[in-house]
């Protein structure tokens, strides 16, 4: 598609401003944290990222055309002073912007001043948009920042771990899911770095025995560097999608902590519950056919399908093979926003990607959308009329 | 107070410029900017308009570091090319944004190296001003850079020109208003000519030498005036057809401009008589209750005089695009109507309607238009929906009866 419109629609899935990137993983931090966009008005509101979470988190320094040429120092410098006057964050971080960049802004020095006068981090972030591919991840720029300056060593807590991930869903279930099992196999969940974290448990990081990273290269070199600075051991785990994966997760983390085999009799005892009970409670999926359309096709998504009795076909690119070929399938699965629809009398499942179903908890969710959509009359009687 | 800037939502020019061009069909739109700003872009249009985006409506042409530091008018004149080969037929827009406008790319050289009208640039460097001025600032060079052609005729006088509309998403409530201007244009006695800019092509606009007014609405006036020097047309100010009041007076205003002072008159009274009787039910759900008002300038004249026909109380006003200086009160309202913006900040206290932009959650997939009569009816049944629901929830349906004075009849037996 590329090669055909070079830069079109595509193509800007794969980009995005680094602020923005950096502002979404900032403004999911809860507790007393307040993020300044050091830029013009239109950066400081995102269309992406409504603030649900009401006033006194996000604000802008709202350079103007004068600004621009007299330069912004003066802005921003109010601004701060406004925020902590009114607002008093426990941790302020304020982001470049494109323009902040190319006018030469010295906003690293006056966040540096700032911090001395209000005793609370006030932590600069190189965030310009104009940054190229090469320039560092949205999240590891900004778990570096938390671990430089937010994080506080302690005494190790036993026996406890932390969490860190990709974008894990904000769900409420997976933290307590987490929380729930881990306390089964003798363990605490000190910091769920990932989703929605808590102000207070980053800065409690440190304090944990084992940083558990769940499969992902950017998390993996954050782990290095916790294991760096804080000597806190780190374990990859797989991705905890499916009940397979799942129970492997949780196997891997008690034998880490050592735990003997009491924890690993318990964890088989929930992988055989929850293989029997998901196609008891769905048997409207066994021996289902499903098309899975993905971009990159990743061989373990069929083995998530059928642990709900499905059977899946894996399908490669975009756009698919011709509609002919999709005959006998029941349900096409695909986590391509987008792409066309392969036959109108398919359903075709534009969802979620399976990576936001996690734990067993996620599984039953699948099961219970998937169940949904196959028991539903919709495309039989009205397909035609989508194509 | 300093108000913060989230709440007085001014946004970037970069999105005025989308939705100034967004809805002309045969165009494609060059992005001369970082990619961030694109991709601003297409959350609003995804996020904002489930109609969805055309494909390939939008290309970008990457502003990175490397052209900060050596220039990119020569990238954007090589795109420009591109595009015109590959879509052949449709006419280029090209937004600009901060980045080349602070490092002083000759943006109008590259464009009008293709020759006269055929490549039109947008503007869009945020600093410069918000999205309402965006749109403005693009009207005005749609308009300009579009109409270049000579008249084909003298202007007529049965023929205007609406400009300023912001078609800020093609869902079906813009579609509808669209209907609902060129019904009442045509209650007017007129013909609607072109509409700045709605859903349509770059032939329609061009012919825009037609008409013989050019009716503006607030963020069309200088799109108006371009377009007045240029063929020698009336301009006539207008409010947005808001409400009865409003669309009273933008049909009294464009006939009387037109000279035909009495021809709107028989279509008002049909269609009060028919919009009236439907409103009578929800005012009496409306009546006495206080309204918080959050609304661009363009709108606002004519929805604060609707509620108060509705019998509410306006209890404060926001005005959007002119600085949001007065801070909107939840705790002080009824219902308040606003954007998403509201929705977010005070939903969970007060009902919020969404109505103006930026309506992310309110989607139309029917026809349903805010202008004209039928607009203010069904404004009129959304507001009383919203303040009837938690009536009906939590005191029951007998303040409801006793409301619509339902009392039951009893009639004594024969003795």
């Amino acid at each position: 598609m590329s090669q055909d419109c070079p830069g079109d629609l595509y193509r800007y899935r794969e980009t995005a401003c680094l602020m923005r990137n950096v502002w979404e993983q900032l403004a999911c931090i809860r507790g007393d944290v307040a993020i300044i966009v050091h830029g013009p008005s239109g950066c400081g509101w995102d269309f992406s990222l409504p603030d649900r979470r009401g006033d006194g988190v996000c604000h802008a320094t709202d350079l103007t055309e004068m600004d621009v040429i007299m330069g912004g120092e003066e802005a921003l410098e109010k601004k701060i002073e406004s925020v902590c006057a009114r607002a008093r964050p426990r941790a302020l971080f304020v982001l470049g912007t494109c323009v902040s960049r190319i006018i030469g802004d010295d906003a690293r020095g006056l966040c540096a001043q700032a911090e001395a006068k209000w005793g609370v981090p006030v932590l600069y972030l190189p965030t310009s948009g104009l940054a190229d591919p090469s320039a560092p991840e949205a999240r590891s720029l900004v778990m570096d920042a938390l671990i430089g300056k937010i994080m506080k060593p302690g005494r190790r807590v036993a026996r406890s771990v932390n969490f860190l991930s990709r974008d894990w869903p904000n769900y409420t279930q997976v933290r307590k899911e987490l929380a729930r099992h881990l306390s089964a196999l003798g363990l605490r969940l000190n910091a769920l770095l990932t989703g929605d974290p808590v102000l207070e448990e980053i800065a409690a990081a440190p304090r944990a025995a084992l940083n558990v990273i769940v499969s992902d290269p950017a998390a993996e070199a954050i782990g290095a560097r916790m294991r760096e600075k804080f000597g806190t051991p780190f374990l990859v785990v797989p991705r905890p999608t499916g009940i397979a994966a799942t129970s492997r997760m949780y196997e891997l983390v008690a034998e880490a902590s050592g735990g003997g085999a009491g924890p690993a009799a318990r964890v088989r005892g929930w992988r055989r519950r929850e293989t029997e009970r998901l196609p008891r409670a769905h048997p409207g999926l066994n021996g289902r056919r499903v098309a899975v359309l993905m971009q990159r096709p990743d061989p373990y998504v069929a083995g998530v399908f059928s642990e709900l009795g499905l059977r899946a076909t894996l399908r490669a690119g975009a756009s698919g093979p011709p509609a002919a070929s999709w005959d006998g399938f029941d349900l096409v699965y695909c986590d391509v926003p987008g792409t066309p629809a392969p036959g109108s009398h398919l359903p075709l499942r534009h969802m979620r990607p399976l990576s936001s179903f996690l734990l067993y908890s996620g599984m039953r969710e699948l099961a219970r959308e998937l169940d949904a959509e196959l028991g539903s009359r919709f495309f039989p009687t009205f397909g035609r009329y989508c194509a | 107070m300093t108000p913060n800037p989230r709440d007085c939502f001014h946004s970037c020019s970069i999105l005025g410029a989308f939705f100034a061009a967004n809805p002309i069909a045969d165009a494609v739109l060059v992005y001369h900017g970082p990619a961030g700003c694109v991709k601003m872009v297409l959350h609003a249009a995804c996020a904002h308009d489930w109609l969805g985006l055309a494909p390939r409506k939008v290309t970008l042409c990457e502003v990175g570091d490397r052209e900060v530091v050596t220039g990119g008018a020569e990238k954007l004149r090589a795109h420009i090319a591109l595009v015109r080969e590959r879509f052949p037929g449709k006419h280029v827009f090209v937004v600009s944004s901060c980045a080349p406008e602070i490092v002083g790319d000759d943006l109008l050289s590259a464009v009008e190296g293709f020759g006269p009208g055929a490549v039109t640039l947008l503007g869009g460097a945020g600093f410069r001003g918000d999205l309402w001025a965006g749109a403005s600032d693009a009207l005005e060079r749609i308009a300009a850079g579009l109409c270049t052609e000579a008249p084909g005729a003298a202007p007529e006088e049965g023929k205007v020109n609406l400009v300023g509309y912001l078609c800020d998403r093609l869902e079906q409530d813009h579609l509808a208003n669209v209907r609902v201007l060129r019904e009442l244009v045509a209650g007017a006695g007129l013909e609607l000519n072109a509409l700045f800019v709605g859903p349509g092509e770059v032939s329609g606009l061009r012919r825009a030498w037609a008409a013989g007014t050019n009716v503006a609405f607030a963020y069309g006036e200088k799109a108006a005036q371009c377009l007045a020097a240029r063929y020698g047309q009336k301009v006539l100010r207008v409010e947005y057809p808001i409400g009865l009041r409003s669309t009273i007076a933008f049909l009294r205003a464009l006939a009387g401009a037109s000279g035909r002072e009495h021809a709107p008159e028989s279509y008002i009274e049909a269609k009060l008589r028919w919009a009236v009787p439907r409103l009578q039910a929800a005012r009496a759900t409306c009546l006495g209750k206080r309204v918080g008002v959050c609304a661009e300038s363009q709108k606002l004249p004519g929805l604060t005089e609707f509620l108060r026909d509705l019998g509410m109380i306006v209890s404060w006003v926001q005005v959007k695009d002119q600085g949001g200086a007065q801070e909107g009160r939840a705790g002080k309202v009824d219902l308040i109507v606003g954007s998403s913006v509201e929705k977010y900040r005070f939903g969970g206290r007060v009902p919020v309607y969404e109505f103006t932009y930026p309506c992310f959650d309110r989607h139309c997939l029917g026809d349903e238009p805010d202008l004209g009569f039928e607009g203010a009816v069904r404004l009129a049944n959304n507001l009383a929906n919203l303040l009837s629901r938690p009536t009906t929830r939590i005191l029951g349906l007998s303040r409801e009866l006793s409301r619509l004075e339902f009392d039951p009849v009893f009639y004594a037996p024969a003795t």
